[in-house]
């Protein structure tokens, strides 16, 4: 190690700490080793803080570096929405994040922008403001009539350095992920994925972002202090869009002046499009959760009859896709779709937090799992402890008699 | 639920579910069983599954046709397979050494009238595609062993013993074994803090049943050990569904079919022991050593290396570690102990789990229920080394090295 | 010389993590670790590619020193060569300072045609690290990768399918490549492999070896800071159900108000 480097961020205060090892224990990356006292190995640890949280005496600290590395920028008191579209319409997550938007910027003084990027589009900026937008920035051009990453993070990098809104808000979806990666490197900003909640702190006027964390048995709060503007992803299904009104004034700003070269490295040469409303989980009232528990595909076929019959949709955990009793695409979870049905039943699904993130817009749950422990009975409204295997012919029985 | 029993098996993997089964074919009253997990879902869900009749332990003999005769019973009163395949074994010698082995095996299932037969290298390429015939001296073919589904065997026997009325409670922890002042058994506590009683508590809780027996000041002469397996990439052709399995002693190895796949078992020559303290809850999380994936092969591959010729080159699709339960003697410990009245145990499988657990849980249930045993239980006796301390080193050195210098495959 | 850069990632064999009921603190249950997922999708795509073109597979990771075996693995399932890219200093890096440590990487490689990235990683959930490094670099990227059409020296040709919407696209050289789980075939890995792999050198760089100042990297340089952290709390109240007609006239009761 060479002494000029610049001493490790994370400290421990001898004066106060105890040896009681809760840091060492509660590591997740094994990276502090209990001796006299904790020792920390800089290789090992990602500095994530949990250590610090952790210590009942205080003793553990991450120092933060007092002088900034770069200018306070001056910022719009803006939040911006990058509106997502595909065949003549607006997206609904973007309606969701216009509403989780409006309500941050109504409690703090701010004003809405959407930015709305393509080729002939000017019937949709009615539908951004009647959705919450005050202005909609609007960049048509022919060469941004398809979806291109390169060409849409392009324009708005410079569409933001021009007006440097506070805050950008994206859907974490398919188009929006890939896209606001390569625009978070090009402004040189931080970009939080799959936030669930979003808050404003007056005090520090800066923007809470809340991400699950660790698979989501910790919720992190996270935020960009120095850098412009704090971006945030929000799957869609988590934030609820307003009731739309008609009667909304806002402004279309278009930036008619503006010059926009294609990325000529990039061409299409063939594109089909079946429109950004994800499949028929997004719309089923009823959807039906299929979890390692049910253990054979013979099962999982006499489930889906009985979901057709009564007109609900089959999805499935992570685990269930990884035993392959369910298709990938039908994943629910923090890494497949977020869901919000008026009924989710779930069967032999413990409810690992990966999965239950998703599913928390569920207006009833019904869950059926061996263990009377597991987690998914902590969200569940309706709880039914029993084997599936067992369950399932008691159930099925009676609906087939009943006919539901 | 209720919290009176009159007996409690902790554990349900082979041996607890085997024991279960054959005390409530003995209507042994009402029978309890604790898993912290589900059933079948640890070491039992990671056996090598062979049946091998024939050994030179005339006792052990006994106790693998007793759970050949379990499998039948059980198919009969559940009225379901439990997908027992026949597809016979062939012991391969290539030595002098092996050879003496093969010999005795030869003796012993002759005279337990186990069906058997020398066959010529002609005929070990028919039945085994993928080897090297050239490389087999000597081949002992025995067409009725048989390979089972570790999992399904072992919960054929929970709902055998659920159908005559055994109660079997998952994910429920064992916290302790309850014992009065005098030392008889009273029960055991849960992990949160519930008590049930019963008069006979039986400790089958397989790696895990050092840690329950620790309080009590018992230690089994026992500790577990690191066995592992490969699976090779899928070839219809050269690995067919259901050819025989084989054992090669001069390999340190044992082959099987698994739906188009190779199972290749391979010991190395200082086994693996763990000890009990450093155990998970679930297997799944428990370290057996990731690296010892390619190491073992690499040490193993040249003595297996004659017989699968590309062992170097063929794709290795899984690798599967597990602990068995090893006693210096290799052989199993079931039975009582006489400071503690209606303790019993039924553990230290020795890699024999799936072969002998239907006569592990026989012994075992006589024993609890003042029978007549059908094998002599000294050889089992859980006392027979004296007392040990199955938490030390040497200790737990002494039980790999029983694996080590295990015969056969 | 045609060159692909595969980047792999150290991540935790399971994510699963307990929560002690009395200390409110986190218990992990396992310690293991292993490759994540994706990026060995991304590794095989790269090597199936490199057989027909003759391209020079570098496997590289980020971590600390136990993200060796990653990069092990890597050497066995066909990268040419591998190097850890490993400092204290770059600890606490968010994707932003990430990417831009591995962009800095790939600079000090050079004469690259392809990156390949997993599309995300199973501990962060991210599938920012990908598109970060290409923004960085400025070169096109494709994420939601399917397959190749062609390959040519100038360009390739490549199928993008994201849910309803697929696009093929003509891509100019060098590029940035995000592959899932859905692109390839992963192949197994064989002992030849592993004593190969045991027998080559992986080459370690920090933040000096890279040109970096350490001021600009880790936690201090990253946009992003974590403030706080909190375990989230449910307080559902949950009615009991125990036969299938109590089962089914909640079902109705819900479905048919």
């Amino acid at each position: 190690m060479n002494s000029n480097k610049i001493s490790f961020p994370l400290q421990v205060n001898t004066d106060l700490c105890t040896a009681c090892g809760i840091c060492a224990e509660t590591c997740a990356f094994q990276a502090i080793q209990m001796n006299d006292g904790p020792e920390i190995n800089p290789q090992a640890c990602r500095l994530c803080g949990s250590c610090v949280q952790n210590c009942p005496s205080e003793a553990l600290s991450i120092q933060e570096n007092t002088e900034t590395q770069t200018e306070e920028q001056q910022t719009a008191a803006e939040i911006w929405v990058l509106a997502e579209h595909s065949q003549g319409q607006i997206a609904a997550v973007t309606y969701e994040l216009l509403g989780i938007a409006r309500r941050l910027a109504d409690q703090s003084g701010m004003r809405v922008a959407a930015m709305l990027l393509g080729h002939q589009l000017e019937p949709m900026t009615a539908d951004l403001i009647a959705y919450g937008a005050d202005t909609v920035h609007l960049v048509d051009r022919v060469g941004l009539e398809t979806f291109i990453e390169e060409n849409y993070a392009r324009v708005a990098c410079d569409l933001i350095r021009e007006c440097k809104p506070a805050a950008l808000l994206v859907g974490a979806t398919v188009r929006g992920r890939g896209l606001s990666a390569r625009l978070a490197a090009l402004l040189h900003t931080g970009l939080t994925a799959d936030c669930t909640e979003l808050r404003m702190d007056t005090e520090s006027g800066l923007l809470q972002q809340v991400r699950p964390a660790f698979g989501g048995n910790l919720m992190a709060t996270i935020v960009t202090p120095h850098h412009r503007p704090q971006m945030a992803s929000v799957r869609p299904g988590v934030m609820q869009a307003q009731e739309p009104d008609r009667m909304r004034s806002g402004e279309v700003i278009r930036h008619e002046d503006y010059t926009f070269c294609p990325d000529e490295r990039i061409s299409v040469i063939h594109e089909e499009d079946e429109g950004c409303q994800t499949a028929s989980l997004s719309q089923s009232r009823v959807i039906i959760g299929i979890g390692r528990g049910v253990k054979n595909k013979e099962t999982v076929a006499e489930i889906e009859a009985w979901a057709e019959r009564i007109g609900a949709a089959v999805a499935g955990s992570r685990a269930a896709v990884e035993a392959n009793l369910i298709d990938a695409s039908r994943q629910v979870g923090q890494t497949g779709h977020t869901i919000a049905p008026d009924l989710y039943v779930a069967i032999g699904i413990s409810g690992q937090i990966q999965h239950t993130a998703a599913i928390t817009g569920a207006k009833r749950i019904i869950a059926i799992n061996p263990d009377s422990n597991a987690p998914i009975f902590r969200i569940a409204d309706y709880g039914w402890v029993a084997p599936v295997e067992e369950a399932l012919p008691k159930m099925m029985q009676i609906l087939n008699e009943l006919g539901v | 639920m209720k919290n009176q029993y009159d007996m409690i098996i902790v554990g349900g993997g082979l041996l607890g579910c085997a024991t279960a089964y054959q005390l409530a074919k003995r209507r042994a009253g009402n029978i309890l069983l604790l898993d912290g997990n589900d059933i079948a879902s640890q070491a039992s869900a990671r056996a090598a599954c062979l049946l091998t009749r024939a050994r030179t332990k005339p006792a052990l003999m006994e106790m693998v046709q007793e759970t050949y005769d379990c499998i039948e019973e059980m198919e009969a009163l559940l009225g379901e397979s439990l997908g027992l395949q026949q597809c016979g074994s062939i012991t391969i010698a290539s030595s002098e050494a092996s050879l003496r082995e093969v010999e005795a095996l030869e003796q012993a299932a002759n005279r337990f009238g186990i069906a058997n037969e020398r066959i010529g290298q002609e005929r070990v390429r028919e039945l085994l595609p993928w080897i090297n015939e050239e490389a087999v001296q000597v081949a002992l073919y025995m067409p009725t062993d048989a390979f089972i589904d570790s999992a399904l065997l072992c919960s054929g026997y929970a709902k055998a013993a659920q159908k005559l009325g055994v109660e079997l409670k998952t994910n429920t922890k064992v916290r302790e074994i309850a014992v009065t002042a005098d030392g008889a058994v009273e029960g055991v506590i849960l992990c949160d803090g519930t008590k049930i009683q019963a008069p006979v508590v039986v400790n089958a809780a397989g790696s895990w049943a050092n840690l329950l027996m620790r309080p009590l000041g018992i230690g089994l002469p026992f500790t577990p050990v690191r066995s592992h397996f490969w699976i090779s990439d899928p070839d219809a052709e050269r690995f067919p569904a259901n050819h025989p399995f084989t054992v090669i002693p001069d390999a340190r190895a044992f082959t099987r079919s698994d739906v188009g796949s190779l199972i290749i078992g391979l010991r190395e020559s200082e086994c693996q022991p763990f000890d009990p303290q450093t155990l998970t809850d679930k297997l799944e999380d428990f370290d057996f050593r990731a690296e010892a994936k390619w190491k073992i092969l690499d040490e193993c591959a040249p003595l297996l290396k004659p017989y699968l010729r590309d062992i170097d080159t063929l794709g290795i699709a899984h690798y599967m570690a597990g602990p068995s339960c090893y006693v210096p003697d290799a052989k199993f410990i079931i039975g009582g102990f006489k400071q503690h009245r209606g303790l019993f145990t039924v553990t230290g499988c020795c890699g024999g789990g799936v072969a002998a657990g239907g006569g592990m849980g026989r012994l075992a249930a006589e024993m609890i229920l003042g029978e007549t045993p059908f094998v002599d239980p000294a050889l089992f006796a859980p006392d027979r080394f004296g007392e040990v301390d199955p938490f030390t080193v040497e200790f737990q050195k002494r039980c790999a090295d029983a694996r080590s210098n295990k015969k056969g495959g | 010389m045609k060159r692909y850069i595969v980047f792999l990632k150290q991540v935790p064999l399971s994510t699963k993590v307990g929560i002690d009921p009395v200390t409110k603190t986190l218990k992990r249950s396992s310690a293991m670790s292993q490759t994540n997922p994706d990026d060995l999708y991304a590794l095989q795509v790269a090597v199936n590619l490199s057989r027909q073109t003759g391209a020079e597979v570098v496997a590289v990771s980020m971590g600390p020193a136990s993200a060796q075996t990653v990069l092990r693995e890597a050497l066995q399932r066909g990268a040419h060569r591998a190097i850890l890219l490993s400092s204290a200093a770059f600890a606490g890096s968010d994707t932003w300072c990430t990417s831009l440590i591995l962009a800095e990487a790939v600079r000090k490689i050079g004469d690259y045609d392809m990156l390949f990235f997993g599309k995300m990683a199973i501990d962060g959930d991210t599938a920012q690290v990908g598109p970060e490094v290409a923004g960085h670099l400025d070169i096109p990227q494709v994420t939601s990768f399917s397959h190749f059409e062609s390959v040519m020296p100038q360009g390739v040709c490549v199928c993008k399918k994201m849910e309803q919407f697929q696009q093929v696209l003509q891509v100019a050289l060098p590029c940035a490549i995000m592959v899932g789980r859905d692109a390839a075939e992963l192949q197994s890995p064989t002992l030849e492999g592993w004593r190969r792999a045991m027998q080559q050198e992986i080459v370690v760089w920090n933040e000096k070896d890279l040109g970096l100042d350490p001021a600009h990297v880790g936690l201090m340089a990253s946009p992003t800071r974590v403030v706080s952290t909190h375990v989230p709390e449910y307080t559902k109240e949950i009615s009991w159900i125990n036969s299938g007609e109590q089962f089914s006239l909640t079902l109705n009761t819900i479905i048919n108000p």
